[in-house]
């Protein structure tokens, strides 16, 4: 499949009065056409922050070191703002996270649907308006003849998702990300949320950037992923790869802390310590305060390891997790009925 | 949502009755317990006791403060505001015949000042901290500290002493001109009603610069609250999703964020409307313009505590009623407060 | 998820917060160097200052005598400013009547904070019966036009420096009151007050001790805002001729008795003094803006 998106050596930093917080610290993703791209990781550990350069909605006080956001091998950091806004909407969509403070609140949701659709086509202001039910019905909402009448405030969390992702796809992008999808949601809600973007997905054929903290949320939507710390990737590849065959001790630590749960026998494990201070980020690998195995060498800056085709992990003894026996089975579908965290 | 919405303004109807009731008593007890003795007013110092007396009588002032208040209060239920010491008519008629001009110059100022000021802000503080934000601060600010009496005179000076292009501060119509027959009071309406070109033109051109004057003055805080209203929205998420929709920037600014900004704007409108109805002293003083303000300056300056007092209670009550209005624009803005 | 952005804006406070890590020199240069508002402003405010402090040396005549020049003479090398009617210096009586201002400002802002603070900490403290009535209280306050009521209060009680001092501190305290009762009760269910009353604070020593620091700084910046209205609302009184005792050197009565001479042209009376209330507020406003700049740590860059 070709690739649509592929983030490079993206390096980059916020200035604030406290000094420079490093939140982006060599990230590389490869995004499939087609295809779901999981970003994981802990919260701070960079994914939003990866996620909004593609559409080039970074915080003012953002500064780039290094690195290229290709979209269809052209890099989008290089386009004038016209062209962006031309992009944005079209070229690459997102339903963010907190979907009710994403909202406007002085707005129906059928006015917000329609000047979404009528941005990128000479649809008028009727055509919008069906065209708003039948995008409200896509994202399974039972009565959209009475959502478009309402406000965000007037919304469930449940609802106001898939609200939020109707406004992003009602024009389809080419790219969608989702961002922390079913964050705040109940267990039921999650569920159903999942599905509806499973179904969405396939039935329109999206190319997906899913950001989650959520290892079973990857496992039920994904086909590739990413995972992050400290706003570096540290793994990337294959779910089947990563998940089975995981060639980090980062990735494994996380798989653990995330079996634990879903199990829910014997002690509950979480990775022992803390991510780093970003501001203050320590010299070579970022994880090895942290890390079972860690060694001198990991005072320098581990390498990018092919550890099998598509499948990269960042770490001095990339070869070494590689060939350890798998920690566990997230699969596709695999813990459907099992309860997230 | 009708019946909600009416029950809404009666429950904050209910909640401003207190604030009106404590109003009035406080003008009340500062008319009455500090003012000087209006009996003064009246009569010759070296009048007698006697007479002296009998003035008392008939002001109500031989009764205690109490059954003063009490008389006070039943004739302002009644909508009595009594009568004036100096021009020994009912205040509410004298503040009635000086309506017209005031609202001549709040109708004048206010269109000058949220027309300029709100777009404006609104650019302003969609571009933070951009050339055009840099001079709006400045400005504001500035005048923001303008004296407004200092102003009416500095406007003078430059457009009636030295270029001559305007009329000088002496009310709504040139010296000896007679006004035209009362329809609305408004000069400027009634003689274009009577077809009389000349007196229209002159009440316009006495209109400008106390208009102007005002008008800068107020411009100025609507400006800023405009700006700062936006700064905050345009940090909001909810501007940051149509930004990822690829909607222009105009239509967010003035489509999006205003409506979102609007309601900061609309409560210093409010506060606005009320100054200009009768806080417009300072103006109207340089001016010689005969509306509420002046006619509230004149009260105190001689000593006229019954006018002051019917003054106030108007004054007030106008800041409530502007207040009022207020909660309805926000509900209908604001889905939130429905 | 702006989660990275958010951990790093810290809360408004003290020096510490905002320049962690400077000596102290260190710190109120850096503390500048991010509002030029604040700069200019400290600039203007300390002008006048200095005017006021210094006036006894600046004047070129006795701001009080008449007739040091020929009456209504234009600017010159003798007279700056010209002279008024009665042949008195108006330079002289400018810098004369900063001195004045600038006192009335001072006390008036003083008295109203500790005033409105007390109040609102106490408001703010004890939520309840206490607080819904002095809330009802200051609304009623704030309902009428405040030059009015200054207005109306000054010419009952009659003019003075004390008064008009008494009564802008009056007018501006509610302010005050309502800036810390609100910060404090979005504070009261801080931690650090809920462990002070933990482990045995009085209430009075939570309240003053504990919430109050925290909730200065939008205090802080409001002062220089009154500052602003009672340097503009004294002139104003003394424009009207109701504020000072009469023939006082002040800005307002200055303005006011130029008010014939600007129709005839002699502009300097008025112009003057004028120029002077506007700088000043100008400079207190400055300073307003340039402390908030400081103390909202989302203002700045």
């Amino acid at each position: 499949m070709a690739v649509l998106v592929e983030i490079q050596n993206l390096e980059g930093y916020f200035d604030t009065i406290g000094g420079d917080v490093r939140a982006i610290n060599s990230v590389n993703v490869a995004i499939e056409e087609g295809k779901v791209t999981g970003l994981v990781g802990e919260t701070g550990s960079g994914k939003t922050m990866t996620a909004l350069n593609i559409p080039r909605l970074m915080p003012e006080n953002f500064r780039y070191v290094s690195g290229r956001v290709l979209f269809r091998g052209e890099d989008v950091l290089s386009w004038s703002e016209e062209r962006m806004q031309l992009f944005r909407g079209d070229g690459v969509g997102i339903a963010f996270q907190d979907p009710k403070a994403a909202l406007n609140p002085v707005f129906t949701v059928g006015e917000q649907l329609g000047r979404a659709l009528r941005t990128h086509t000479d649809a008028t202001k009727d055509e919008a308006r069906q065209a708003a039910l039948r995008i409200l019905e896509r994202v399974q909402i039972t009565d959209p003849g009475r959502t478009i009448r309402q406000y965000a405030h007037e919304l469930s969390g449940g609802m106001a998702q898939r609200v939020m992702v109707a406004l992003a796809v009602i024009h389809p992008p080419t790219l969608l990300i989702l961002d922390e999808p079913t964050t705040g949601l109940d267990v039921t809600v999650q569920a159903e949320i999942i599905s509806m973007l499973r179904d969405l997905v396939e039935s329109m054929g999206l190319t997906v950037l899913l950001i989650t903290h959520d290892l079973g949320v990857v496992g039920e939507l994904c086909d590739n992923v990413a995972v992050m710390y400290a706003g570096r990737t540290m793994e990337f590849g294959d779910i089947s790869q990563v998940f089975e065959k995981p060639a980090n001790p980062y990735t494994r630590e996380l798989l653990r802390s995330t079996e634990s749960v879903e199990g829910g026998v014997g002690d509950l494990y979480s990775i022992p310590g803390a991510p780093p201070d970003l501001r203050n980020l320590p010299q070579g690998c970022f994880f090895q305060d942290r890390c079972p195995s860690v060694a001198d060498v990991c005072r320098t800056v581990p390498p990018v390891v092919e550890v099998e085709p598509g499948h990269v992990s960042m770490c001095h003894f990339a070869e070494r997790y590689h060939s350890m026996p798998g920690p566990l089975h997230i699969t596709r579908g695999a813990e459907a009925e099992g309860g997230q965290e | 949502m009708d019946s909600g919405l009416s029950r809404q303004l009666f429950t904050r109807l209910l909640l401003v009755a207190p604030v009106v009731f404590g109003v009035v008593t406080l003008t009340f007890l500062v008319a009455r317990v500090f003012a000087p003795d209006p009996v003064a007013l009246y009569i010759p110092p070296q009048a007698d006791e006697e007479l002296r007396h009998k003035i008392r009588v008939e002001l109500g002032l031989d009764k205690s403060i109490p059954e003063q208040y009490g008389v006070f209060l039943a004739d302002l239920a009644q909508g009595d505001l009594g009568e004036s010491t100096i021009t020994g008519r009912p205040v509410t008629s004298d503040l009635w015949d000086r309506l017209p001009a005031t609202v001549e110059l709040a109708v004048v100022s206010l269109t000058f000042a949220i027309v300029i000021g709100v777009p404006l802000g609104v650019l302003a503080g969609a571009r933070r901290d951009g050339p055009l934000d840099f001079s709006v601060r400045g400005i504001t600010l500035i005048g923001m500290a303008l004296p407004s009496f200092w102003l009416g005179l500095v406007l003078i000076l430059i457009f009636f002493v030295i270029l001559g292009w305007l009329p000088g501060p002496v009310g709504r119509l040139p010296l000896g001109a007679v006004a035209p027959e009362k329809i609305t009071g408004l000069y400027t309406l009634d003689s274009l009603i009577r077809g009389d070109l000349t007196l229209w033109w002159e009440s316009v051109r006495h209109l400008i610069l106390p208009g102007l004057t005002l008008g800068v003055v107020i411009v100025a805080p609507i400006t800023r609250v405009a700006r700062a209203s936006m700064v905050e929205v345009m940090r909001s998420e909810y501007i940051r999703t149509p930004k990822a929709l690829g909607i222009r920037k105009q239509v967010i600014y003035f489509r999006y964020a205003l409506k979102n900004a609007l309601l900061p704007i609309v409560t210093m409108i409010g506060t606005i409307v009320g100054f200009v109805f009768t806080g417009a002293v300072l103006v109207e003083a340089v001016f010689n313009w005969p509306g509420m303000g002046k006619y509230g300056l004149d009260a105190i300056l001689k000593s006229d505590f019954t006018a002051l007092q019917g003054f106030v209670v108007v004054a007030s009550v106008t800041y409530i009623v502007a207040f009022f209005l207020v909660d309805i624009v926000y509900m209908l803005i604001d889905p939130r407060t429905r | 998820m702006i989660d990275l952005t958010a951990d790093h804006a810290p809360e408004g406070g003290s020096l510490d917060v905002i320049a962690p890590g400077r000596s102290r020199w260190g710190k109120i240069r850096y503390v500048f160097g991010q509002s030029k508002s604040l700069t200019a402003g400290t600039i203007l405010v300390g002008i006048f200052i200095l005017i006021a402090l210094f006036a006894r040396f600046i004047t070129t005549h006795d701001p009080s005598a008449v007739l040091v020049g020929d009456p209504l003479s234009g600017v010159s090398a003798e007279h700056w400013f010209g002279t008024d009617k009665v042949g008195s210096d108006v330079f002289s009586k400018t810098i004369a009547a900063t001195a004045l201002d600038l006192r009335i400002t001072a006390s008036a802002v003083v008295s109203a904070l500790v005033a409105g603070v007390a109040l609102g900490t106490i408001a703010g403290y004890y939520a309840g019966i206490v607080d819904l009535i002095l809330l009802r209280l200051l609304e009623i306050l704030q309902s009428i036009p405040t030059l009015l009521l200054a207005m109306m209060v000054v010419v009952a009680i009659g003019p003075g420096e004390l008064n008009v001092v008494v009564v802008m501190a009056f007018i501006g305290m509610p302010y005050y009151a309502r800036l810390v009762r609100a910060e404090i009760l979005t504070k009261r269910t801080w931690e650090f007050a809920e462990a002070a009353r933990m482990v045995g604070g009085s209430a009075t020593r939570v309240a003053f001790r504990h919430l109050l620091p925290n909730s200065l700084s939008p205090v802080l910046a409001y002062a220089s805002v009154n500052a602003a209205w009672v340097v503009l609302v004294t002139a104003a009184l003394g424009f009207l001729g109701i504020g000072i005792e009469p023939g006082t050197a002040e800005w307002g009565s200055m303005i006011a008795r130029g008010q014939t001479e600007i129709i005839t042209g002699e502009w300097w009376v008025s112009v003057f003094p004028g120029l002077f209330v506007l700088t000043l507020t100008t400079g207190f406003y400055l300073l307003g803006d340039g402390v908030r700049d400081v103390m909202d740590p989302r203002s700045r860059k």
